[in-house]
């Protein structure tokens, strides 16, 4: 490994850009973010004006892609829904890594026995996996966007906890931290210095992936009829809607489905990225992403495949 | 002697699960707010009417009492009755639970059948390949395991169904209903086994073991057949629970678009209308099989490779 004398950020940032998926998942994330600065509004009337003379038309001049069966603008109502579709989705984040540190932090910090029963909590609940759980929890606080919000935060909960638990306590025992203590640093300078730097990489980078997750765990609740209703609108209520139509003009029930993948795929990606940008062992290697990877300890698993086990069953290749 | 321990250890902490799901599941239907007695009785109901509803279904009863019952209950096979219907959940899933049970099975044939090879000969051309190809599989498995189940169902129904009419898209009268929606719910799992099996074979391939295979110039069929892929397998194969409880989600979703009569529809349109005990009765059910299914991998894992008793005791 060569040093350079670069300033640190800027290593980070070559890391980030270094393979051309960060790049392409900044530049997607930088466009729905855009979008959803824009806002509703931002797109014109044609998102929520019904038109019935021109009801589940395909694509035509004045509708590229098509209208949906009360007349109204595909193209316009995905882009106006960006906004509703990400808030939501970080809203159900925030509280599943507020609850999540909480939970996570606190099982850390106790004795064997109630680690052990909290373990067991925390593993039955991701056994249910997320939609399952979610539906259980809007069962619970009712349907709607608020109830759907709270049931993708809960849903998501466990696997933070679980994260949070599994790194807090794999800092603690490290040796630098009993060296830290050893020399006289308080108890919350431990805290601040070591445990809170080291989490909060690790949980940045989840935490993008989660969002993009949460997005389809929230369309897939709208889908079911137990998430956003009507006349208010996201990803998910639009395709739920489409799908009716789908035979008269598809793109109603695509559009919303590709803007729903897109960010998903976008969201992970930049979580990938990310967990290069962190990790100072991977500062100065290049483009690894095209080369089958030689397995060395430091540099195999990055902390995003790591985070990414934990939260969605899926594996980051190589 | 390791055995046992292993079996000990693993069979109390199937129990504590088990025990935790059945607490979970009670305080599930106590944690709604608002008077569950009141919303069935109807909002316009006597109170006279109310204090009977609770009183027939025993809400009137202390939590502990109350908790008593559930328990007792249970361990006499009863999941107790509808609010809406007064059936009894058991005959609820009774009769939902052929569709869903039959489409667990066939997706995880599917998995197996789609992930396993694709997820090999991934590993392989990887190898000769290379990098476009890396690229490739990790974009394309990637996507697959980006779309949601029930895109992918819709997708389905509109190719198979509407297009070429070459399937039934709705019911679960006949077992080629069974079709569809068993891709559904097999597509995204089955990209994230390839995935994984993928990476688990280029690891086997860099352990010493196999350069050693290697050079004693076997056939590639001896090559990979005998020494590479089981040793892949063993490791895959730890994913069998997590895999199960994914495809139990997706039933959920995915029987929902193509209106099949099981436990995922029963379970939403409960949750529509607020029959509690048939949402307690179906999460309750949904979660054992899942966490045995978890268990009885473990076991089976331990099984093919014993190297895990070390680390579960």
């Amino acid at each position: 490994m060569t040093m350079r004398s670069d300033a640190p950020w800027r290593r980070m940032a070559g890391a980030f850009f270094a393979s051309p998926t960060g790049v392409l998942a900044a530049t997607a994330v930088l466009v729905l973010a855009v979008l959803a600065a824009l806002g509703p509004g931002g797109f014109g009337a044609g998102a929520t004006t019904t038109d019935l003379a021109h009801a589940s038309e395909g694509s035509t001049a004045a509708h590229i892609l098509g209208t949906d069966g009360l007349g109204r603008d595909i193209l316009q109502r995905t882009l106006a829904a960006t906004r509703t579709s990400l808030v939501l989705a970080l809203m159900a984040v925030a509280i599943a890594v507020v609850a999540g540190l909480l939970i996570g932090g606190l099982l850390a910090a106790s004795g064997p026995r109630v680690r052990r029963l909290g373990a067991t909590v925390i593993d039955t609940l991701m056994s249910f996996g997320d939609i399952l759980l979610a539906v259980v929890v809007v069962a619970i606080v009712g349907v709607g966007a608020r109830g759907a919000v709270i049931a993708v935060g809960v849903a998501f909960t466990p696997s933070f906890a679980r994260f949070t638990y599994s790194l807090v306590s794999g800092v603690m025992v490290r040796e630098y931290l009993q060296a830290a203590r050893v020399v006289g640093v308080r108890r919350r300078g431990v805290l601040s210095r070591y445990v809170t730097r080291n989490v909060a990489d690790s949980m940045m980078i989840v935490g993008f992936t989660a969002v993009g997750e949460a997005v389809i765990a929230m369309s897939s609740l709208s889908f079911l009829g137990l998430g956003i209703q009507p006349p208010d609108f996201d990803w998910g209520q639009m395709l739920t809607d489409g799908v009716k139509n789908f035979y008269l003009n598809p793109y109603a029930a695509l559009a919303p489905a590709v803007m729903i993948t897109l960010t998903g795929l976008a969201l992970s990606l930049l979580g990938d990225a990310a967990a290069r940008a962190v990790n100072p062992v991977l500062w100065d290697e290049r483009p690894r992403l095209l080369r089958l990877r030689r397995r060395s300890d430091a540099a195999g698993r990055t902390a995003g495949s790591e985070a990414a086990e934990v939260v969605g069953e899926r594996v980051v290749g190589p | 002697m390791k055995w046992r321990r292993f079996l000990l250890v693993r069979s109390a902490r199937l129990v504590a699960v088990l025990a935790a799901l059945v607490v979970l599941t009670f305080l599930m239907v106590h944690l709604v707010p608002g008077d569950p007695a009141r919303a069935i009785a109807g909002t316009n109901a006597t109170e006279a009417a109310v204090k009977q509803t609770r009183q027939e279904l025993g809400l009137e009863r202390s939590l502990p009492r109350q908790f008593q019952h559930y328990v007792s209950d249970l361990s006499h096979g009863s999941l107790g009755q509808s609010y809406k219907t007064r059936e009894s959940v058991n005959a609820v899933i009774a009769d939902r639970i052929g569709p869903t049970a039959q489409l667990a099975v066939f997706g995880m044939v599917l998995i197996c059948v789609i992930g396993i090879p694709l997820g090999l000969i991934g590993a392989v051309l990887t190898r000769s390949g290379g990098r476009g190809f890396e690229v490739g599989f990790s974009a394309g498995t990637g996507a697959m395991a980006a779309v949601p189940h029930y895109l992918t169902a819709t997708f389905l129904v509109f190719l198979f169904a509407v297009t070429w009419q070459l399937l039934p898209v709705a019911g679960a009268a006949t077992l080629s209903a069974a079709v569809l929606p068993a891709i559904a719910i097999a597509l995204r799992p089955a990209a994230m086994v390839a995935r994984i099996v993928r990476v688990r074979t280029l690891e086997v391939l860099e352990q010493p073991y196999a350069r050693a295979a290697r050079s004693k110039r076997l056939s590639a069929a001896t090559f990979y057949g005998r020494h590479i892929f089981p040793n892949a397998m063993t490791s895959t194969f730890a994913l069998a629970g997590v895999l199960f409880a994914s495809l139990v989600g997706g039933a959920v979703v995915v029987e929902q678009v193509f209106a099949r009569p099981g436990l995922g529809t029963t379970l939403v349109r409960s949750v529509l209308v607020g029959d509690y005990p048939v949402v307690q009765g179906i999460t309750l059910l949904l979660g054992v099989t899942v966490v045995v299914v978890n268990a009885l991998a473990d076991v089976l894992l331990a099984i093919v490779d014993p190297q895990t008793l070390e680390g579960e005791s």
